[in-house]
């Protein structure tokens, strides 16, 4: 939704944009205004005049200033346009793990407990928020450009321990963009290579430091530990949901 | 002025909706190094896997960027259960230095982490300097005896399957051992009473603990002065014991009595992963590599119980190698060591695998020991640098900087302005 609206905000600003552009004169009458006194001095004092006349004779200045707009434009476009970048390369890169998970090389890899960073590890669903993603391996950079990594320091999900799982919030898919409407109860189901286990919310989603590492700490229990920032667009904080194991765990 | 006035529309316009915008994204980046000389060092002496949860229990890192930077950092106690922060010395000017060396660090939170029954720890060191000759970096970790709490998983397998009321695959797997160990068939000591593996052993053993990893620091250092940059790291001896029994009299008369007072069952012994590397700074020598991986012996306290399970007291493996230990195969208590080996990458930097250990997996995955890795470099171009694998300094960046799609807006209305400037507008 909030893609819309930003869309709907960017053709809105470029259409005003255009009424600009449109309102003025074009650009071979108004660079032959250029080389002329203007006739209709303004009543006001405009203090960009000093520059306009500086332009005005020098014509190497305009075409070098001319070059900056369209670098700063291009640069702008690039900073707008990169969170529908990296959701685009993250449903890209979501494709290719969705045939990894289920392959026998990732099973055997699975088994032997030496899944790669960045390789397919599990699939989390969270009906409640809708949420359906492949999990991979790690939590740098790179392997959470797929959206959720899996804590490697944690035990593998499903498992007696404490699972940890970190999800963007905001670009690469946000697959953890709605973390905070969770309540306890709610289920998340993981489906590994090796089986299907399912989790329930314990507790209402809290906030933490980014230094507090104590939420991804072992515990005797099956639990799952989900992780983002917070609030959103910022990584002032880390949102952590706790989840607590339905059932046996599955032993690798 | 109108348009001054619209122009202003446009950029209130645009940052509002750059401020709807998601942020970026952004996750723990890996340190790099950048430099024309220097050179980094990397041991990692001990990563315990209990159960799935990871321990890194000995590691040290350096970096010397000449001029620029030294920064050494030695683990405390790694979990990721912890917070406490590395000992971390770092110096970025000539003639800075700096020194960590903590007379106290935590220890005790790690017996409250299941698996670990027992820690003793003495503190890691970091200490760097910049001079103008060169400069040193050089990081001690942490130095441990951990004591796994194996016991407890042992007391989890059942000799008997409750449901068929018959002899479980456990017991199956165990009788030869115990047999040939004992001279008396499993089932002639297990009485109704004993109920899991844990039970058996009891009955053979006084035990101090189930086993016991004594843990020598990981060093890694790097130096310079006026003609020559050396980096050093040094994964040092790990000494692992199974099954260390409680004074004399310990195997109550069930093994013979030629096991020392107190010497554990099974001594495996890790020696060193060592590398070295020196360049000359004008290079006028060729760099001179040094590495060795490290070698393992496996002893067995008593002559007897070498040859109940068919082997030597002593058996070497080398690099390359693997060793599972005969006589605990295809049982709970099953065994294996692998050892790597040495040598020198692609860019001619050092390193040395040190040893994986599988203690006991028959019994849920069993406790895993990765052992002994150093690698280090002397760079005459960028190297990058890797962390100490359990210094997770925060909880992974999820969401991101959302002050770049405003800048964005701010920018395009920049541009914007500034193409009207250069068309003549005002």
């Amino acid at each position: 939704m909030i893609e819309i609206v930003a869309v709907a905000l960017v053709v809105a600003v470029f259409a005003a944009a255009v009424a600009v552009a449109r309102g003025t004169r074009s650009r071979t009458s108004m660079l032959r205004a250029l080389d002329q006194p203007s006739s209709a001095p303004s009543t006001g004092v405009d203090p960009s005049a000093p520059l306009v006349r500086f332009l005005r004779r020098h014509r190497g200045a305009r075409l070098t200033l001319s070059g900056l707009s369209v670098v700063l434009g291009l640069v702008a476009a690039g900073m707008l346009a990169y969170p529908f970048y990296t959701n685009l390369y993250q449903s890209r890169l979501q494709e290719r793990l969705d045939r990894q998970l289920v392959s026998p090389a990732l099973q055997q890899a699975y088994k032997a407990r030496s899944v790669g960073t960045g390789d397919a590890l599990t699939r989390i669903k969270i009906p409640a928020i809708g949420v359906d993603v492949v999990v991979v391996e790690g939590t740098t950079a790179s392997a959470l450009r797929a959206g959720a990594g899996h804590y490697p320091q944690t035990p593998l999900p499903c498992e007696a321990g404490n699972v940890g799982i970190a999800g963007h919030r905001t670009t690469y898919g946000k697959p953890f963009h709605n973390l905070d409407l969770l309540r306890a109860g709610d289920e998340i189901i993981l489906q590994t290579p090796v089986g299907t286990c399912t989790y329930k919310v314990a507790k209402a989603p809290f906030v933490v430091l980014p230094s507090d590492t104590s939420v991804v700490a072992p515990s005797k229990d099956g639990e799952l530990t989900l992780t983002t920032c917070h609030p959103k667009g910022s990584a002032s904080h880390r949102l952590v949901v706790r989840a607590v194991l339905q059932g046996p765990a599955i032993s690798t | 002025m109108r348009n001054s006035r619209r122009l202003a529309t446009i950029g209130f316009a645009i940052v509002s909706a750059g401020a709807l915008l998601a942020g970026t994204a952004g996750a723990d980046t890996p340190q790099v190094t950048a430099g024309d000389t220097g050179g980094t060092a990397q041991a990692n002496a001990l990563t315990v896997s209990i159960a799935g949860q990871t321990i890194t229990g000995s590691a040290a890192n350096a970096v010397l960027d000449l001029g620029k930077l030294a920064d050494a950092t030695g683990t405390q106690i790694l979990t990721p259960a912890l917070t406490s922060a590395p000992a971390h010395a770092t110096a970025k000017a000539i003639g800075a230095s700096d020194v960590q060396k903590p007379a106290s660090c935590n220890g005790s939170q790690l017996t409250a982490i299941p698996g670990i029954n027992r820690a003793d720890i003495t503190c890691a060191q970091a200490a760097a300097a910049l001079t103008n000759e060169g400069g040193s970096s050089r990081a001690l970790g942490a130095e441990l005896v951990l004591e796994p709490s194996v016991s407890g998983v042992l007391s989890t397998l059942s000799l008997q399957d409750p449901a068929q009321q018959a002899v479980s695959q456990v017991e199956t797997a165990l009788d030869p051992l115990v047999t040939a160990l004992t001279g008396t068939p499993l089932k002639d000591l297990v009485t109704s009473a004993d109920q899991t593996v844990e039970d058996v052993l009891s009955k053979i053993l006084t035990l101090q603990s189930t086993a016991r990893i004594v843990v020598a620091p990981a060093l890694a250092e790097v130096t310079s002065d006026a003609t020559t940059v050396t980096s050093h790291a040094h994964a040092q001896g790990i000494r692992i014991e199974l099954l260390p029994v409680d004074g004399a009299g310990a195997t109550n008369n069930l093994l013979p009595n030629d096991l020392p007072t107190g010497k554990p069952l099974i001594t495996i012994t890790i020696g060193n992963a060592e590398v070295s590397k020196s360049v000359s700074r004008d290079g006028s020598t060729p760099a001179k590599v040094d590495s060795s991986a490290a070698v393992v012996t496996v002893e067995f306290g008593s002559p007897t119980v070498a040859q109940a399970l068919g082997v030597p007291s002593t058996i070497t493996v080398q690099g390359g190698q693997q060793l599972c230990i005969p006589g605990l195969t295809g049982t709970p208590l099953e065994t294996c060591i692998n050892v790597a080996s040495a040598g020198v990458d692609a860019n001619g930097n050092p390193y040395a695998d040190g040893v994986s250990i599988d203690l006991f997996k028959g019994v849920n995955g069993g406790i895993g020991l990765a052992t002994g890795r150093a690698s280090g470099g002397t760079a005459l171009a960028a190297l990058p640098v890797a962390a100490p694998a359990a210094a997770t300094p925060d909880l992974p960046r999820t969401g991101g900087n959302g002050i770049l799609p405003i800048v964005g807006g701010g920018l395009l209305a920049v541009a914007l302005l500034t193409r009207r400037f250069a068309l003549g507008r005002r």
